[in-house]
């Protein structure tokens, strides 16, 4: 009984090889035509791209197919022309002219079209006679090809015998064909394509050595005819796997299958019997042992039987094919192992990968630097929840719930998108290192797929974001400066239109955002500002300088305002101006706070000088002994009185002119002067001054032509400052030394003292308002701290310089410099 | 040779600054002078005091000093009669001012009083030279 068991599984098991190897001889068939047709569209495709395919193209491209190698069988992949009547004698001239003085189109005679092979690739042997033929002048071949240009589909031809059977053994034949169409040429419909017809591109096969390299040195274990249409007729047998001289199938096979191969508009009829071989495998008991140990037998199963059971070198012979293909194919998939662990391993990115549960399966170089462990102390061992922060990754989950999708707060939450999507799914999270600190990642997490589409493992790519996100916060709190900045900021891009206004611009303008945005700043202007201010300003910029000025401009409302701005351009990579970026300051209320000071200081100087004129004019006269003796007593008192009377008058006086300095008007009435008339002028005026002080003026030397533009009244003003100065801080008895010199177009007048000097560090400020080296001064030395500094403002609005060297207790030179006007 | 100068008529309308113009003008100068608070004032007495030279502050209430000197240049015999601002406010186009108005000269305020005299004497000295 249990033999006969074994016997009832050893035939159904031997009917499961049996179809196995129907479908393996099928589907090779079936393959190797769809790999042809790929060959023949890929030719078309050329066609396609190119206005002509010369014939040394189409050699590079047949050649690089490698056809004897790779597809076994074929005979040639050539190009037919379709020539009208009229085309016909210019086409075989050109054909002629092109290197072939015996071309013609083959068979002559008169048709209403023809057609002429002028491709055919490898050009050799029994294919240069089909160069020229005419295969359209040939019924079978004909109906091929109309079908083929109707549709525009591939399609095969049935039976012929090929032009190239001229000798040996003729073997049935049959040829593919795929229709090209004229560049530009519409084809959507039959009479369109038959019009916009080039020609086709074919492939002549001789069936017998197409089947040889389809089949290779495999084991026949089935034998099979193959026959032209749907009936197994002796006319239309292509093929026989058996003998092919008697191309008979022996009788008696145990078992027997006809099917059915359609294919390209045609159909072929396979009749497959077992062989002898394959029916000995099924006799002996191991066979059967082993055919019994599954239903689903491998082909390398197989391969086994057969190397016990049939002839050995055979087997061998098969098995060396199949290791060899083994090995080819494990070396390719070795050597892109390599790559990709190589990328992997080199990469910055953090790549992980997990299989299904989250279990780490890989955890590449850059991982391990960022994170701090070692793949080997995560691999088939934890799952990344050991990096992440389990807060984030419950916030995380709560946030895909209230999206649509409920996930448990595990590895889920990273997987469950990934799941849904064919790309990848990214998010950023914050990864914690095996030492605890922490920093933050973009992490795409993408499910991988094995071949038949089902998740097998995650795949996380994450990148280290802390430079990133710092300078986003770094930006966001530059962004939110800017934003809240008291002063309006505005960006401009190269053309000079408005890409960014902060809210104090709104502000100020009382534009809103989308009146501005896109706009050029110039709807600003009032017109009040002269072109020679914006011409001066764009110079500045467009040299890579920041300008600074002020510029009157208008509100929406129409009010005029002050603005301070300082404008800068700012470059790109290229050096190119990528923006323009300028910070202005509406001043409109401080310039009229300025001018109220101004005119309020004016006020009251000026109210001040009626009863200062009073109180000097009185003393003067009281101790000029106008009002007759004094007392004893009386007479330094009133000398008190009217020497401070004098200094509050100088006061008074300075601050005037440096309200008008400050103020833009101080007048000026520039004229030429001779230089020596006007010095020895204030010499005479400050004498009776620097006696008080025991001290003289000495004029060193004479220029006696030099002539310099000043104003006459101001430049005095200035030689009195300096030699007031000098006379003050002299020591008693000295000598103030006047010198005048010419320094190239220049001319300089040093007034020179050996006093105290001007310490170190009061050299900074010395021109400043109320500076003086020793607050004690304006009570010693009398002066009211602005001389100086209006001296300095006087000589520079003269065009001249002002500076000065000291040497403390030795030697002290206050210098004043101008230009020489030209004489006459 | 030129006329000496002796009688003096002062506008002024700060009564302080009057008193010490007069002590200065009469007591040190020896002039005769005959002081008035207004232009109004000025242009009323000066046909019968017969003012040789006419010392005019330019800042004062109802009138200024540019003003009255237009007005008493209309008056007969006054066509030619030297007058001199004192004003503080001398900037160089101030001055140009005030000599295009007809002014033959400007005394810059605050004024010292000892040598007031022998300034107006330069510059009448200036006019008949």
């Amino acid at each position: 009984m249990a033999w006969n068991a074994l016997r009832t599984q050893s035939e159904s098991n031997a009917q499961q090889q049996f179809e196995l190897h129907i479908r393996d001889v099928i589907d090779s068939i079936e393959d190797r035509l769809r790999q042809h047709e790929q060959i023949l569209l890929g030719g078309a495709g050329l066609f396609d791209a190119s206005s002509s395919v010369d014939r040394a193209e189409w050699r590079a491209y047949i050649d690089r197919l490698n056809l004897k190698e790779n597809y076994p069988g074929i005979e040639g992949v050539g190009f037919s022309r379709i020539i009208k009547p009229a085309d016909l004698q210019a086409h075989i001239l050109a054909m002629r002219k092109e290197g072939y003085p015996n071309y013609a189109v083959r068979p002559s005679g008169e048709r209403p079209v023809y057609t002429s092979i002028i491709y055919l690739e490898p050009f050799t042997g029994r294919n240069l006679v089909a160069f020229g033929y005419d295969m359209m002048s040939e019924v079978t071949r004909a109906k091929a090809m109309r079908v083929a240009a109707a549709t525009g589909k591939t399609a095969i031809s049935a039976k012929v015998k090929l032009v190239q059977e001229t000798h040996g053994k003729a073997q049935a034949g049959f040829l593919m064909y795929v229709p090209v169409y004229r560049r530009g040429q519409p084809a959507s419909t039959p009479d369109e394509r038959w019009t916009a017809l080039e020609g086709f591109i074919f492939s002549p096969y001789r069936v017998d050595d197409l089947m040889a390299g389809i089949l290779g040195i495999r084991v026949p274990m089935v034998d099979f005819a193959i026959f032209d249409g749907e009936n197994e007729t002796e006319d239309g047998r292509m093929f026989s796997s058996t003998d092919a001289s008697t191309g008979s199938i022996r009788g008696g096979p145990k078992m027997t299958s006809l099917r059915t191969i359609s294919a390209y508009g045609h159909t072929w009829s396979v009749r497959l019997q077992s062989t002898p071989k394959f029916e000995a495998g099924f006799q002996s008991p191991l066979n059967v042992a082993i055919l019994a140990l599954g239903g689903g037998i491998s082909a390398l199963l197989f391969l086994l039987t057969s190397f016990l059971i049939s002839r050995r070198e055979q087997a061998e012979q098969m098995a060396e094919q199949m290791t060899r293909d083994i090995r080819t194919n494990q070396e390719k998939l070795r050597q892109s192992e390599a790559r990709i662990h190589a990328i992997v391993e080199g990469a910055e990115h953090l790549i992980i990968t997990t299989d299904t549960d989250g279990l780490i399966q890989s955890f590449n170089r850059s991982a391990e630097n960022h994170l701090g462990y070692l793949a080997g102390e995560l691999v088939g061992k934890l799952t990344p929840a050991a990096f992440h922060d389990s807060v984030e990754v419950e916030r995380r989950a709560r946030e895909l719930f209230a999206a649509g999708t409920p996930v448990e707060p595990g590895f889920e939450v990273f997987a469950a998108r990934a799941r849904q999507l064919f790309g990848g799914d990214t998010h950023e999270w914050t990864y914690i290192r095996k030492d605890g600190s922490r920093f933050p990642v973009s992490l795409t997490i993408t499910a991988l797929r094995d071949g038949q589409g089902e998740i097998n493992a995650f795949l996380g790519i994450a990148t280290d974001i802390t430079e990133r996100k710092h300078a986003e916060a770094e930006l966001r709190k530059l962004s939110l400066a800017i934003e809240q900045s008291p002063v309006s900021v505005m960006i401009a891009n190269a053309k000079g239109n408005i890409e960014y206004v902060n809210t104090k611009f709104f502000e100020v303008t009382g534009y809103t955002p989308h009146e501005v945005m896109g706009r050029n700043p110039r709807m600003l202007q009032s017109g009040l500002t002269p072109g020679e201010v914006y011409q001066s300003m764009w110079e500045t910029i467009l040299s890579g300088r920041e300008w600074r000025g002020m510029l009157q401009n208008r509100k929406k409302n129409g009010d005029l305002f002050w603005e301070e701005i300082y404008i800068s351009a700012i470059l790109d990579g290229n050096g190119k101006i990528a923006n323009f970026v300028a910070v202005k300051e509406d001043i409109t209320e401080r310039l009229k706070v300025e001018r109220m000071k101004r005119e309020f200081i004016s006020t009251v100087s000026h109210e001040l000088r009626t009863p200062l004129t009073s109180i000097r004019g009185s003393l003067a006269l009281i101790v000029g002994g106008v009002a007759g003796d004094l007392p004893a007593a009386a007479k330094p008192l009133v000398d008190i009185a009217h020497r401070n009377s004098e200094r509050l008058i100088l006061l008074v006086n300075d601050i005037l002119d440096m309200e008008k300095i400050e103020a833009g008007k101080m007048e000026f009435d520039i004229r030429p002067a001779g230089l020596m008339d006007l010095l020895k002028q204030a010499l005479e005026a400050n004498r009776a001054y620097a006696e008080q002080f025991n001290v003289g003026y000495e004029l060193e030397n004479e220029l006696p032509d030099a002539m310099v533009n000043v104003d006459a009244n101001r430049l005095l003003q200035v030689f009195a400052n300096l030699l007031s100065n000098a006379a003050k801080f002299s020591f008693t008895g000295g000598t103030v030394r006047i010198g005048v010199e010419r320094i190239g177009q220049r001319i300089r007048v040093a007034v020179k003292d050996n006093g105290p000097g001007i310490p170190e560090e009061f050299r900074d400020r010395i021109f400043e308002k109320f500076a003086q080296a020793d607050s004690s001064d304006t009570r010693k030395k009398g002066g009211t701290g602005l001389g100086l500094s209006i001296t300095k403002a006087i000589v520079e609005q003269m065009g001249g310089s002002i500076g000065f060297d000291s040497q403390p207790n030795v030697l002290t030179t206050f210098y004043v410099e101008f230009p020489e006007a030209p004489k006459g | 040779m030129a006329e000496r100068l002796t009688r003096i008529l002062y506008v002024e309308d700060e009564p302080d600054i009057q008193a010490i113009a007069r002590l200065a003008l009469e007591t040190l100068g020896g002039f005769t002078v005959e002081i008035c608070s207004s232009g109004g004032e000025a242009l009323v007495r000066a046909p019968d005091f017969k003012p040789q030279l006419i010392l005019l502050d330019v800042m004062m209430p109802g009138m200024d000093g540019p003003t009255t000197l237009a007005k008493l240049r209309e008056i007969p015999g006054f066509a030619a009669t030297p007058i001199v601002f004192m004003t503080a406010k001398v900037q160089p186009s101030e001055v140009a001012g005030y000599k295009a108005s007809g002014a033959v000269d400007v005394i810059p305020k605050p004024f010292d009083p000892m040598t007031l005299s022998s300034q107006v004497q330069t510059i009448w000295e200036h006019c008949h030279g």
